[in-house]
């Protein structure tokens, strides 16, 4: 197994490859850049422009800033010595096997160009908070997801399954963005009961993530803890009412696929309880593509959150995609978009292990 | 043989008893409808038949007669909406198994009587050990604890002929051969002592020498615990071998009752002179394959007489017009054909051609 | 027991002959697309769906026609309020904010330019999938490969950004790129459903039958095995066409989308987003609902369809 987890891990190598650099061409290609955040103001000159420019590389050609973005072209060297590094190495070998510093493979995905902060230390800060909203939301839906899922399938057609099809139709039909907005609308504005938006009470807490504030939850860690709650609860509807559906329809499906399986028809022959026979013998397969199926949500995971964090102002990944977008940011964008394609790797991986770790019949070489 | 025909009027539907002993299984006048989009299958209508303890029966029949859902009607085991069980009853022991509640026929099944089924590849849970499978039904029956379980389990194995059975425990099913699947069917029908064993198609789906194989497993087993056995089968071969009596089914019903011998070499209801015509031998070699012509009726378009008239050689119009009772022709023995009413003994002259050879 | 053996009198069996007297069975003969209309009609939430959708289609053809205001011509309102005003006999969606248009007629076109966008670029979708799934699955081998790696080089590009760099291509906030830049993708999941029926139609007797009596594979691909597909092509662009509403909706809502000069139900609740905090809920609520009734319609629609043309479905 693990042979087949490394063999997978290193097929992926050549696809993130070509992905990034297919998105970086796009990028760099098309018209505009990070200096069009200057386009509107007058005071910035078209000197200064180029200065910027040129200090960010943007005026060499794509296939070299793609290749210093990677790692394996030195951004000092000049001509062929450009795949040198300062210490006389072929620049892509690791930092103390005499390579390069820059670039992807040595770690370095550079600077934004909007904050000047190392997209690393952008995006590390905001990895916590999208993990806990989207962690929260896909530990909740999926209970409720199988709940639902089994009721309506044991109940087929009955009333219980109207209604749960009807909400997870209804669920669906809701765009994200809307339906946290119409909350938002309820909730704190006629309400007046949950905030806005934002992850922390600004008056009260020190900013997330920082060692003020876990200095603040270790003293007063009640407080910290309700007060995340309090922000949590809006965002994590929003999520969990929309995505509810997908999953619920599958358990159904998968449910009632497996109810219908000859071995459930011998578990009912040799006595065993009804709610035995749902539980232990139908749901225990059912669950078999549902997981795998889960676990290829994932990557969907991070794509709603994208609208959901831009709504509650909440300070994840999603929304450091979007004012990326905003400011033609590309170092961040870059740095964000290689990530989601590496989650996305991650994901179909861990749905390969998972349907062989659930099923034994399944084994890989 | 004595040879009593009643009149149609008078004689009451007579019911089928096998074996020595008291009565265990008393189906009396079944009816199983299915209530589907384009109407009610009528799957079973009017079954009638009994087993003594210790007993051994067949009920024969082409796909779709209905043998199947007699089955599963006894162990309760349809799907009660769309199925019905629109009549009859089934005494198991004297008690009437259709009003049951639930938590006593979930004693019944599995505890005393016991079913085997046709695909032994996927009868089985295929995420749980062998073991486990059987340790449920254990569990749930026996009131032994684990380790307990465990051992009866064990022997339960041994008993089917499964070699290295603490192994074969811990095995998933997948890992199994069909047979030894179905030894595993087996070893799980047993392992709760029950004292009816039905097997369906048990071994339709298995290789030809393994059928042989499973076939005498379940011959010696129902012979060493004195269980009684409803064999389900299309295959009159292995009717021949295994059972003392036999039930023939065909749409639905019951056509022909009697012992194994009485059926088999002089049937008295032309479908199942048809089906043993049919059976490729030695003594036809060379000829071509012969069956019955037409097909089996369209459960929705029934015709009103006689099911098997319209593909009948030997019918007239009072078949066509009137659906025969199952007429009395001797003890324990009868047929749903006019032929044997009283009134057309011309007719049976006719149909009772000498049968080429005796048995040895 | 002795072993048993039949009488063999061959009077209760025939030769198998054809030709026979046999009793034909008389069954109700259908064609597939009446089997599947019947299943439609019965499926209560289906028809529900269609009613909807269709229902919302009406209104954005025939709706920006009666309403009393053009879109296109704002009057100048009598009382200035600038977050707008609430509901009322005059406004029953109530106004906007700042230049107090009428938020029915606004909603009413942006139906209009929604559903002209969705159904668009699921119909380009469905076509070019079809295509270059069909081919892809019918010639197999390098074919195959490299299309399908295309296609999955395409899906790994994340949408938004292939929208931003588009338009800047393209130039923001033209409807009819917004439209076609979505085509683009809708394409990708269609082609991957076709070539997998492709793959398993083309070891299928008849499409060897047809090679044989010399059918060029142009017509094979498209006469015979795409009537195959039909099926679950007909779910997917259905379903394709909610999907690119809602796709729409959130990058409008983004300003990324189409410019205000077209509403689409997105771009309205874009320009709602600021007033809301002054009170103005019914801006962003109009807009917002008639999206959850195309797209509940569509699903709804999509659900029947599949159980409909399930050929595996029981009558």
């Amino acid at each position: 197994m693990t042979r087949y987890i490394i063999r997978r891990l290193i097929g992926t190598i050549p696809t993130l490859f070509v992905v990034s650099l297919l998105i970086y061409s796009i990028l760099l290609i098309a018209p505009g850049g990070p200096e069009d955040r200057f386009a509107q103001n007058p005071k910035v000159t078209a000197a200064a422009i180029d200065a910027f420019r040129k200090r960010w590389g943007l005026d060499q050609p794509i296939p070299v800033q793609y290749c210093r973005w990677v790692g394996i072209c030195n951004p000092d060297g000049q001509g062929l010595g450009v795949f040198i590094s300062d210490q006389g190495l072929p620049n892509f070998l690791p930092g103390f096997l005499g390579g390069g510093d820059n670039g992807v493979l040595h770690g370095d995905f550079g600077y934004s160009s909007s904050s000047g902060a190392t997209v690393i230390s952008l995006i590390g800060a905001r990895v916590l908070p999208t993990a806990i909203l989207a962690g929260v939301s896909l530990i909740i839906w999926i209970l409720l997801a199988i709940g639902t899922g089994v009721l309506a399938a044991i109940r087929r057609y009955g009333k219980a399954d109207t209604a749960i099809t009807i909400f997870n139709y209804v669920g669906f039909s809701f765009p994200t963005f809307w339906l946290g907005l119409m909350l938002i609308i309820v909730f704190s504005e006629v309400f007046k009961l949950l905030p806005a938006g934002g992850m922390w009470d600004t008056r009260t807490v020190p900013i997330f993530g920082t060692d003020d504030y876990w200095a603040f939850v270790g003293k007063q860690p009640l407080t910290a803890f309700l007060d995340l709650g309090r922000h949590l609860i809006l965002p994590v509807i929003t999520l969990v009412f929309v995505n509810i559906a997908g999953d619920s329809r599958f358990v159904r499906a998968a449910m009632i696929d497996s109810l219908s399986q000859d071995y459930v028809r011998t578990a009912r022959a040799k006595g065993v309880s009804e709610r035995n026979v749902i539980y232990r013998h139908a749901l225990r397969n059912a669950l078999l593509p549902v997981v795998t199926n889960i676990a290829l949500e994932l990557p969907f995971l991070f794509a709603g959150a994208i609208a959901t964090e831009t709504i509650f102002s909440w300070p994840g990944m999603g929304l450091a995609y979007i004012q990326a977008v905003n400011n033609f940011d590309y170092p961040v964008l870059m740095g964000i978009l290689v990530i989601t394609a590496v989650v996305v790797v991650l994901a179909n991986l861990l749905a390969d292990i998972l349907y062989a770790v659930v099923d034994p019949r399944i084994s890989y070489g | 043989m004595t040879e009593t025909v009643a009149a149609p009027e008078e004689a009451p539907e007579p019911v089928r008893r096998a074996g020595v002993g008291d009565v265990l299984l008393d189906v009396q006048d079944l009816r199983t409808y299915f209530h589907v989009m384009d109407g009610t299958v009528k799957a079973v209508d009017g079954v009638s038949f009994s087993i003594r303890k210790g007993g051994r029966l067949a009920l024969v029949g082409e796909s779709g007669c209905g043998k199947s859902v007699t089955a599963l009607s006894i162990m309760r085991l349809i799907e009660t909406p769309p199925g019905e069980f629109a009549g009859g009853k089934i005494l198991f022991e004297g008690t009437d198994l259709l009003t049951m509640d639930d938590r006593h026929i979930r004693k019944v099944r599995g505890g005393e009587i016991a079913m085997i089924f046709q695909e032994p590849m996927t009868s089985l849970n295929p995420v749980m050990t062998v073991g486990d499978q059987i340790m449920e039904a254990i569990l749930i029956h026996q009131g032994v604890n684990k380790k307990g379980a465990q051992e009866i389990a064990l022997k339960a194995l041994q008993d089917v002929g499964v070699a290295d059975p603490k192994r074969r425990l811990k095995q998933y099913p997948h890992e199994l051969s069909g047979g030894m699947r179905q030894r595993i069917m087996i070893a799980m029908a047993l392992s709760c002592n029950p004292k009816l064993i039905i097997a369906d198609e048990a071994t339709t789906a298995l290789d030809v020498t393994i059928q042989r194989q499973i076939l005498e497993l379940i011959k010696a087993i129902q012979e060493r615990t004195g269980a009684a056995l409803l064999l389900i089968t299309h295959d009159l071969g292995v009717v021949a071998e295994t059972v003392d009596d036999v039930a023939v089914m065909y749409a639905g019903r019951v056509v022909e009752t009697g012992t194994v011998e009485e059926v088999l070499l002089h049937p008295r209801m032309p479908y199942t002179r048809g089906l043993l015509e049919s059976i490729p031998s030695q003594g036809k070699r060379g000829q071509r394959l012969s069956a019955i012509k037409g097909t089996v009726p369209n459960p929705f378009r029934l015709p009103p007489g006689c099911k098997f008239e319209p593909r009948c050689p030997f019918g007239w119009e009072t078949c066509v017009e009137s659906e025969p009772e199952l007429i009395t022709i001797g003890r324990d023995r009868s047929a749903r054909c006019w032929l044997n009413d009283k009134r057309f003994a011309g007719r049976l002259a006719s149909y009772s051609a000498p049968p080429a050879t005796e048995p040895r | 027991m002795a072993s048993l053996v039949p009488p063999i009198n061959g009077a209760m069996t025939e030769d198998l002959d054809p030709g026979g007297p046999d009793y034909d069975v008389q069954l109700e003969s259908l064609g597939q697309w009446q089997i599947a209309w019947r299943r439609f009609r019965r499926h209560r939430m289906a028809m529900i769906g269609s009613a909807l959708f269709f229902g919302m289609v009406i209104v954005g053809v025939v709706g920006p026609l009666i309403l009393k205001y053009n879109y296109y011509n704002i009057p100048v309102p009598d009382v200035h309020v600038n977050a707008g005003r609430p509901p009322s006999l005059s406004h029953p969606f109530g106004e906007t904010g700042r230049l107090q248009w009428d938020v029915l007629t606004l909603v009413v076109n942006g139906i209009r330019y929604s559903l002209l966008i969705g159904l668009i670029a699921s119909a380009m979708g469905a076509v070019i999938g079809t295509i270059v799934g069909g081919v892809a699955g019918y010639f197999g081998g390098w074919t195959d490969t490299i299309l399908m790696r295309i296609v999955d080089a395409l899906l790994a590009l994340p949408l938004l950004f292939v929208i931003l760099v588009f338009t800047k291509f393209l130039g923001s906030g033209n409807w009819i790129s917004v439209t076609i830049i979505f085509g683009l993708f809708e394409w990708l999941g269609i082609a991957r459903l076709v070539r997998a029926v492709m793959l398993s139609l083309r070891e299928e007797e008849y499409v060897d039958a047809a090679r044989a009596a010399g059918i060029s594979d142009r017509r094979i691909i498209f006469r015979h095995l795409v009537p195959n597909a039909l099926s679950p092509i007909i779910v997917s662009t259905t379903l394709g066409v909610a999907g690119v509403i809602i796709g729409e909706a959130f990058i409008s809502f983004l300003g990324f989308g189409v410019g205000f000069d077209t509403p689409t139900l997105g771009n309205i609740l874009a320009g709602s987003l600021g007033f809301i905090s002054q009170g103005n809920w019914w801006w962003a609520f109009f807009p917002g609902m008639a999206i959850v009734v195309i797209v509940l319609g569509i699903n709804f629609m999509g659900d029947g369809l599949r159980d409909a043309l399930d050929p595996r479905a029981k009558i």
